[in-house]
């Protein structure tokens, strides 16, 4: 957690697809302080999208982010995207769904509430 | 006294996405045992749950900037449940799965949700698409489930459509 389904119609190249991991991966936890540790990417291909959008990406996300937050994540996302596909933000879309942190197992154990992550790693991770 | 009968109509649809090919992907019978198990030491009656398993090609899953061969499980729970019993719920699971699997703890993520967050969740996933692409969506889905049933024992569906 967080898992971003990343959907498309068209398959993506290699590069395409791992520019947009990095991209997802930095801004998560860029944004949020978020361990790289914890971000997980899927793609889906052949999605017949709403509007004829060019991409979605649907974000499971610890809750407890604030709005300010949350909203930043999505441009930022959008921007890469557009970016990556080289098409108008206007064609890519982000939903996020909160999720209790406490209602995930990872790494062997129940997640951190969001700012206690580095308690967490230097518990179960090491 | 409301959990109870949020219990007695609850019945779980239960996701798993699997990286084609991974360990978890070759013992589904063993993992569907381990999950109706679960759900009927921790709910504490009879549930059976339908679990649905999405394949993932490797190449399109990723952890940490990587590729990945991570198992994602999404075990629904009636709307309410505590974590006093969410908690031991979640834990059996790890550990049965990792233990059919033979995989470590940090190759499963596992959530468990509450019913309505679920449904919001593959909710939103259906919206992705127009009204119309929804039904086709629906359709093609399950189809795709049926049939694999009928082959296969289990209802496998795959990430792309």
């Amino acid at each position: 957690m967080p898992l971003y389904t990343i959907s498309t119609r068209c398959p993506l190249s290699a590069p395409e697809q791992q520019a947009l991991v990095s991209g997802v991966t930095e801004a998560h936890c860029t944004i949020t302080g978020a361990p790289a540790q914890f971000v997980q990417v899927v793609f889906s291909r052949g999605v017949h999208l709403r509007s004829k959008n060019s991409l979605h990406i649907l974000g499971s996300i610890r809750a407890g982010r604030s709005d300010r937050i949350k909203s930043a994540l999505a441009n930022r996302f959008i921007e890469v995207a557009s970016q990556v596909l080289e098409c108008s933000s206007a064609r890519c879309t982000v939903d996020l769904i909160d999720v209790p942190a406490s209602w995930v197992i990872e790494g062997g154990a129940v997640m951190p509430e969001p700012g206690e992550e580095q308690e967490w790693l230097a518990k179960h991770l090491n | 006294m409301q959990l109870m009968v949020c219990v007695m109509h609850f019945k779980p649809i239960v996701l798993c996405s699997l990286v084609e090919g991974s360990r978890a992907s070759f013992n589904k019978q063993a993992l569907e045992q381990v999950i109706g198990r679960a759900y009927r030491e921790h709910l504490n009656q009879a549930v059976t749950p339908r679990v649905i398993w999405m394949e993932v090609p490797s190449n399109q899953a990723f952890l940490e900037g990587k590729t990945s061969a991570v198992a994602t499980l999404m075990a629904p729970v009636p709307d309410g449940t505590s974590n006093k019993l969410r908690h031991p719920f979640l834990y059996q699971l790890l550990e049965q799965w990792c233990l059919a699997t033979g995989v470590n703890k940090n190759e499963v993520v596992i959530t468990a949700p509450d019913q309505s967050l679920s449904r919001e969740f593959l909710s939103a996933n259906r919206k992705r698409m127009s009204p119309l692409r929804q039904i086709a969506y629906i359709a093609k889905t399950l189809v795709r489930l049926v049939r694999s049933k009928s082959a296969t024992g289990h209802f496998n569906t795959h990430i792309n459509l």
